[in-house]
């Protein structure tokens, strides 16, 4: 059975990478832990792999965030 | 009043942080989300929210609408039994489920629904982000 690794030891193993988690945690200083399934460059291999991971499941980013939203949401509305 | 902190370089161009999401049957999902006051509603992955089972044909799901600077985009919102972020309990509360593109690295944004629920703080010369919260727990 895997471990689980605190971020730090994510971050150093996997660097810019995705990382697929389960058993994810957060710590005191809010960072994500967890035992790590799978990693990649793309996000997208690993999304699929969510739905079969042990809850509670992550995949995270471990670089810089360089591509986040931007802008103003605004005028929401919900209907049925 | 009880506080949440979270350790920031200063230098971040978004502040990330983690939401914890539970869906039907108890099965959980940890997304990364930007702290945005610029959004009125929490909006995660909608991939994300099917992995927990919250999909669009739910009982309580309806259609969410948002417009944003590069137009509208259409999706649904649906009650997630508990989501919990900065370090705060929230039962029921509604999520915006949204197509977000896979190279962005942030799952979503924690939006004003939140946010305005407590004293927020960010001073990132300081390194400091804080939020109050007057309860330890809120239901939304």
């Amino acid at each position: 059975m895997s471990d689980k690794l605190h971020w730090n030891e994510i971050r150093e193993k996997y660097p810019e990478e995705w990382v697929l988690l389960e058993d994810s945690f957060v710590e005191e200083n809010e960072k994500v832990g967890g035992v790590v399934v799978a990693h990649g460059k793309e996000r997208k291999p690993l999304s699929s792999l969510c739905r079969s991971a042990r809850s509670p499941v992550a995949l995270v980013w471990t670089g810089p965030i360089t591509k986040g939203f931007f802008g103003v949401y605004d005028k929401v509305e919900t209907r049925r | 009043m009880t506080k949440w902190k979270l350790d920031v370089e200063g230098t971040e161009r978004w502040v990330v942080v983690p939401l914890r999401l539970r869906g039907r049957m108890g099965r959980e999902f940890l997304a990364m989300v930007a702290i945005d006051t610029a959004t009125p509603v929490t909006i995660i992955r909608t991939s994300i929210a099917q992995d927990i089972d919250l999909m669009a044909d739910h009982p309580d799901a309806e259609l969410s609408h948002l417009t944003g600077p590069t137009g509208a985009d259409d999706g649904y919102s649906v009650p997630a039994s508990l989501v919990h972020v900065f370090g705060h309990h929230f039962q029921d509360f509604r999520v915006h489920c949204h197509d977000i593109d896979e190279s962005l690295e942030v799952d979503g944004v924690v939006g004003m629904d939140v946010i305005r629920q407590g004293r927020l703080i960010m001073d990132m010369p300081e390194r400091i982000v804080e939020i109050y919260w007057r309860t330890s727990r809120s239901v939304a």
